[in-house]
């Protein structure tokens, strides 16, 4: 079974640092989980060698989105297992493949992404995922209609955004209705499928959460995959991707406190959509954001063995760090650095004082300015000669590696100020001299 | 007057909860796919019979506890009896009990059948008629989905003679080849 048991549970007031092993695999919290969906740098194959090459601790676990994974996941763990017959057929002895060895080590977890059924990025991808089975029919019945809405109101784009909302939100309520409750049941069967072969947790296709009645949905998509993924002998976590504007809903904000106090699943999965509390200068949001801190220290507190993770931390991911037990941030930072016309190909890079993407140029004259304390900054940087004489492909694989490291880096001294009972202090140095120190006020005292 | 009493305690009256039960309403499961539902109601009344081992419980008991429908239940114990995974006790006339084959001590272990997909989990198994090597024949179905295919259950007195036995009968055939 692919459980889920928290070894070790160090607090340090509201804060902790849990070690965690998951489907047999002991991995040290906070644990950094790289996004992974680009195959230009193939980043399944670069965490793989970033790993053999710099270790990184706290680095022990990835997300790779389902509709990204026929892509970039699934044909390499088909060619291992593969492989590994022929040749165990062949030579009459168990086969050990290094990058079976690397996958043995490492927590894999899927996000099955359906707030990109919302979302226009993204979408065709999710087409493409659903043409390999008919169970999944209903998603390709609704871009078809989203496409047909969108080419009717090609004049007035603007009206698209409410049609937008109002084709997703039907879409759900449709499948909710009781003469599709077969359709909808066979889409999350089908795709817990996915997840049980490919995965070491399962996380339910729950719908992107932006109303009551969308929170109502997801709970529901939840203990249905529970109960699939007990039939199997597996575990399966509680998952909600919220939209940023439910931070502004008090009593939708109480619903989901209560649901997590409740929910009996080990492994609670939050993921936050369009939030950027550093930006947005709004208290309500801030304040219900550190509620549900709150409430997650609390409960840590209360129950050994209930652990969280972070999808797609984005800015919040610093103060988040002491708080989840599994951090994710994608290996390329932010979704369009890669800035092919504007920073001719060379994507922005990690500011580790900043605790900041940067774009190329600066950072180049950052490294320029004093090479040597670049290179203090963490084991990726210690390695590097110049950022500026670095090739478009190699300094799009090192500015991923770097920004790992330096996330990595900041889990390890996090675990560490844990231990010694200074965690706060540590928090509020990473924020005081970044571009995150607005979100100072989310630290909890 | 001689009074008889069934020595039946409060713990059979009410059967056990499981403890990671995941129970749904039958009108939740109606809409599942064939093949998790199958899987659903195996696993839920598996996980029943073995948390209470001691007692056995009835189809009625399972009803009760599951709301599952009757029919139901009695199919899937009756799959269950077939696979040797559990006994069916009859009391009196009517009264049928279905208790697990036993506790399963320590922890299985896997061994390659050569069908690909196919394995077979080996289990020391312990019960009210003696010790056992219980062998399961497993399938895993291209998404990793886990069924019990076929059991053998060798009680240990009879253990030595069944493997000099298969060992002899291996012999024969493979040289014959």
């Amino acid at each position: 079974m692919n459980s889920l048991v928290v070894t070790e549970r160090i607090l340090d007031r509201n804060y902790s640092a849990s070690d965690l092993v998951l489907n047999g695999k002991s991995i040290q919290g906070t644990n950094i989980s790289a996004l992974l969906k680009s195959t230009r740098p193939d980043e399944v194959d670069l965490l793989y060698k970033t790993k053999a090459q710099y270790n990184l601790d706290h680095v022990e676990s990835f997300v790779v989105r389902l509709f990204d994974a026929p892509k970039i996941y699934f044909p390499k763990i088909d060619r291992i297992t593969n492989r590994k017959h022929s040749l165990e057929k062949f030579i009459d002895k168990p086969v050990q493949d290094p990058f079976q060895v690397f996958l043995q080590q490492m927590v894999s977890i899927p996000d099955v992404g359906f707030e990109f059924l919302f979302y226009d990025r993204n979408r065709e991808k999710i087409r493409d995922f659903a043409t390999l089975h008919d169970e999944l029919n209903p998603l390709i019945d609704y871009f078809d209609l989203l496409q047909k809405n969108k080419d009717n109101l090609k004049e007035n784009p603007k009206k698209f955004v409410h049609v937008n909302k109002l084709l997703h939100d039907t879409f759900w309520q449709d499948l909710f209705a009781r003469q599709e409750a077969k359709r909808r049941e066979a889409m999350i069967g089908r795709i817990l499928d996915y997840e049980r072969k490919y995965f070491d947790y399962d996380n339910p296709p729950a719908n992107f959460v932006n109303s009551h009645e969308m929170f109502k949905f997801a709970i529901q998509i939840n203990e249905t995959s529970q109960a699939i993924a007990y039939s199997n002998e597996r575990e399966c976590a509680t998952s909600f991707t919220l939209h940023s504007s439910v931070l502004l809903d008090d009593d939708l904000i109480e619903k989901i406190l209560q649901y997590l106090e409740k929910d009996k699943t080990k492994l609670t999965i939050l993921k936050f959509k369009e939030l950027d509390l550093r930006a947005k200068v709004d208290y309500t949001m801030r304040d219900n954001f550190k509620k549900i801190l709150g409430k997650i220290s609390e409960i840590k507190q209360d129950k050994k063995n209930k652990a969280f993770m972070l999808l797609e931390a984005g800015n919040q991911y610093a103060v988040c760090l002491p708080i989840f037990d599994l951090i994710s941030r994608s290996l390329s930072m932010i979704d369009g650095d890669i800035g092919y016309g504007r920073n001719g190909g060379r994507g922005q890079f990690w500011d580790s004082t900043k605790n900041y993407p940067r774009r190329a140029n600066e950072m180049e004259q950052v490294f320029e300015n004093d090479p040597e304390r670049f290179r203090q900054t963490n084991e990726v940087g210690h390695g590097i000669v110049s950022l500026k004489n670095l090739k478009i492909t190699p300094y799009n694989k090192i500015r991923r590696q770097y920004f790992l490291a330096s996330l990595n880096q900041q889990a390890v001294e996090m675990k560490r100020h844990t231990i010694d009972g200074t965690s706060e202090i540590y928090l509020n140095q990473i924020l005081r001299n970044s571009e995150l120190s607005p979100l100072r006020d989310l630290i909890l005292n | 007057m001689l009074v008889l009493v069934w020595n039946i305690s409060d713990e059979h009256m009410s059967p056990k909860i499981p403890e990671n039960l995941k129970l749904m309403s039958p009108e939740t499961i109606k809409s599942w796919r064939v093949e998790d539902r199958e899987k659903y109601i195996d696993t839920v009344l598996m996980d029943f019979l073995i948390s209470n081992s001691d007692y056995g419980l009835t189809i009625d008991d399972l009803k009760t506890t599951t709301s599952f429908d009757r029919r139901t239940i009695s199919s899937h114990l009756e799959k269950f009896v077939a696979r040797g995974e559990v006994y069916k006790e009859r009391r009196g006339k009517r009264l049928q009990i279905f208790r697990t084959n036993g506790q399963a001590v320590g922890k299985p272990e896997f061994v390659k059948s050569g069908l690909n997909d196919h394995y077979f989990r080996l289990y020391r198994l312990e019960n009210d008629d003696g010790n056992f090597v219980y062998i399961q024949e497993r399938e895993l179905d291209s998404f990793k989905r886990d069924s019990v295919k076929g059991v053998i259950k060798i009680k240990d007195e009879e253990l030595q003679d069944f493997i000099k036995k298969l060992h002899a009968f291996a012999v024969r055939v493979t040289t014959n080849e």
